[in-house]
């Protein structure tokens, strides 16, 4: 890419994500509204119920982000190059995020529904054991200090553990004794139908919220492998200066 | 009614981690490109003179 | 194709002769084993039905964690002397070394099982029901380890990965692997034996999928 396409290329790239942010901000607004004030109190559950309108968005954001990684880790072994690898670490970064988040809603949901915050749910024990494979993840990216040796390991762990995943959760069901799956979530009894379009405007807000932070995550990956780039550009020390000394303070070594 | 407290607290730890997730991507953004653009006024080791 | 399983056999049975003679699953990982389930004995017992219930449960923790020390030292060895580069650099498929070290960590491994699993029927005064089913739920088990062990067992090269990345890796995706060996061991040991079965089927999936997905992968956890 010639210098000037870069440059418009960076140009559009902020410029989009300063749009994604607003059209982000104003879907999160109308998600709360229709999830605090529109949509009908629930009957059985009261107005805790309505933590169903973030509980089940991030999950599936969470989903979406590592099925995103999965692309991006076979991407990358395929053809090699280290967009596909940026774009993996953000979704995972992100998808980690909102497996924890998804997580802690539910603990929150079911203490007074259940009576208690962790009911070994199969569903969010399953959920569970995701996070902490890709928190696995994670840690293997901290591991390499080669950008190509790391993309490669990462790519290998975002691949299986992807796989994992369905039979971690047929495992964690079948553990339970549910042998068909379970045509509630966390007990949710009949939705309205308002509650029903309530919900569906929450999983696009929390989608369009997906887009921009990746784009974000993505800037921000590339301004690191910059700055990484620069660091290790040999360069003429002023007198007294020792070689290197730069590299070891300056340099963060993320991936 | 009691349980209003869960709902507000799963409510507010949803915004404030996006805010802090958003913001400290924000600032790691900040903090690359400066000391990007301060290793880069140091001069670069050439081959031409 | 069988060039690759000739290839993992000659790794298999270096690994094994490492083992004979460096006696590492017989020297530190059953005396682990036995601490382990003497300590769990220790704390939940001495009364009986609880120790008899947790007795599966215990036996494939003991195994879990020892299949992570295995992997660890099966790989440190190679870290020595370069051995590592030296395999990568024989003119072998590389997923036959995955292959062989998974082989020669479950021969391992099923030594060790045999041994515990005695220490727990004296221990816990576990029944030895349906010992087919069992047997069949502690090699399929053990071979769904293996697979996850050798695959990441390659990360261990890295010094930090040695610490805490590995096992932290291995056990959450081991997970179904612990539910159904667990759930068929103290069904079949309950007498449940039919019941067990389909958890053995579980198993046999975990199998199939981490040994195609390692055989696939492995080679780019090698390469330099």
């Amino acid at each position: 890419m010639s210098s000037a396409e870069r440059a418009l290329g960076k140009l559009t790239a902020r410029r989009g994500e300063r749009v994604l942010g607003w059209l982000t901000l104003g879907a999160l607004v109308v998600t709360a509204l229709f999830a605090l004030v529109i949509s009908p109190r629930e009957a059985v559950q009261g107005n805790v119920f309505r933590l169903i309108y973030v509980h089940v968005p991030s999950a599936w954001l969470a989903y979406l982000a590592f099925t995103v990684v999965l692309i991006g880790s076979i991407a990358y072994l395929v053809t090699r190059k280290i967009r596909w690898d940026r774009m993996a670490a953000a979704s995972a970064e992100i998808g980690v995020l909102f497996t924890a988040l998804t997580i802690v809603i539910g603990s929150l949901w079911a203490k007074p529904v259940w009576g208690t915050y962790w009911t070994w749910d199969p569903r969010l024990t399953a959920t569970a054991i995701m996070l902490l494979i890709y928190l696995g993840y994670l840690a293997v990216r901290k591991l390499p200090d080669d950008p190509a040796k790391r993309a490669r390991w990462a790519a290998v762990v975002g691949i299986v553990g992807f796989v994992d995943i369905p039979i971690v959760h047929l495992s964690v069901r079948w553990w339970r004794g549910l042998h068909q799956a379970p045509a509630r979530l966390l007990g949710v009894p009949k939705m309205a139908p308002l509650m029903g379009v309530a919900l569906m405007i929450a999983v696009v807000a929390f989608t369009i919220l997906y887009l921009y932070l990746m784009a974000l995550r993505m800037r921000i990956g590339r301004a690191e492998a910059r700055l990484l780039q620069e660091a290790l550009a040999p360069r003429l020390e002023p007198a007294g200066r020792a070689v290197g000394q730069d590299v070891t303070s300056e340099a963060p070594a993320r991936g | 009614m009691d349980n209003l407290g869960y709902l507000l607290a799963g409510y507010l730890i949803t915004g404030l981690s996006l805010a802090a997730y958003v913001t400290s991507l924000y600032a790691r953004g900040r903090r690359a490109r400066r000391r990007t653009d301060s290793l880069g006024a140091r001069p670069r080791v050439t081959d031409r003179p | 194709m069988t060039g690759t399983l000739r290839h993992a056999r000659a790794v298999a049975a270096k690994d094994l002769r490492i083992e004979v003679r460096g006696r590492y699953a017989v020297g530190s990982l059953l005396p682990f084993a036995g601490t382990v389930l003497i300590a769990f004995g220790l704390s939940l017992g001495p009364g009986r039905t609880l120790l008899q219930q947790t007795a599966p449960g215990l036996l494939w923790l003991a195994v879990l964690f020892a299949s992570v020390l295995a992997f660890r030292r099966s790989y440190e060895s190679e870290g020595e002397d370069g051995a590592l580069e030296g395999l990568v650099l024989a003119p072998v498929d590389r997923a036959s070394i995955f292959l062989g070290k998974a082989a020669a960590v479950i021969a391992e491994l099923l030594v060790l099982e045999v041994l515990v699993w005695l220490m727990v029927v004296a221990l816990f005064d576990l029944a030895l029901r349906s010992p087919g089913v069992v047997a069949a739920a502690f090699v399929l088990g053990t071979i769904g380890l293996a697979a996850v062990g050798s695959l990441f067992g390659v990360l261990t090269e890295s010094a930090r990965a040695r610490e805490a990345v590995f096992p932290l890796l291995v056990l959450p995706l081991a997970t179904p692997i612990l539910v159904a060996g667990v759930k068929a061991t103290a069904l079949a040991t309950t007498g449940s034996a039919g019941q067990a079965v389909s958890w053995l089927g579980l198993l046999v999936a975990f199998d199939v999928v981490f040994v195609a997905a390692g055989t696939l992968v492995f080679g780019y956890l090698l390469e330099d």
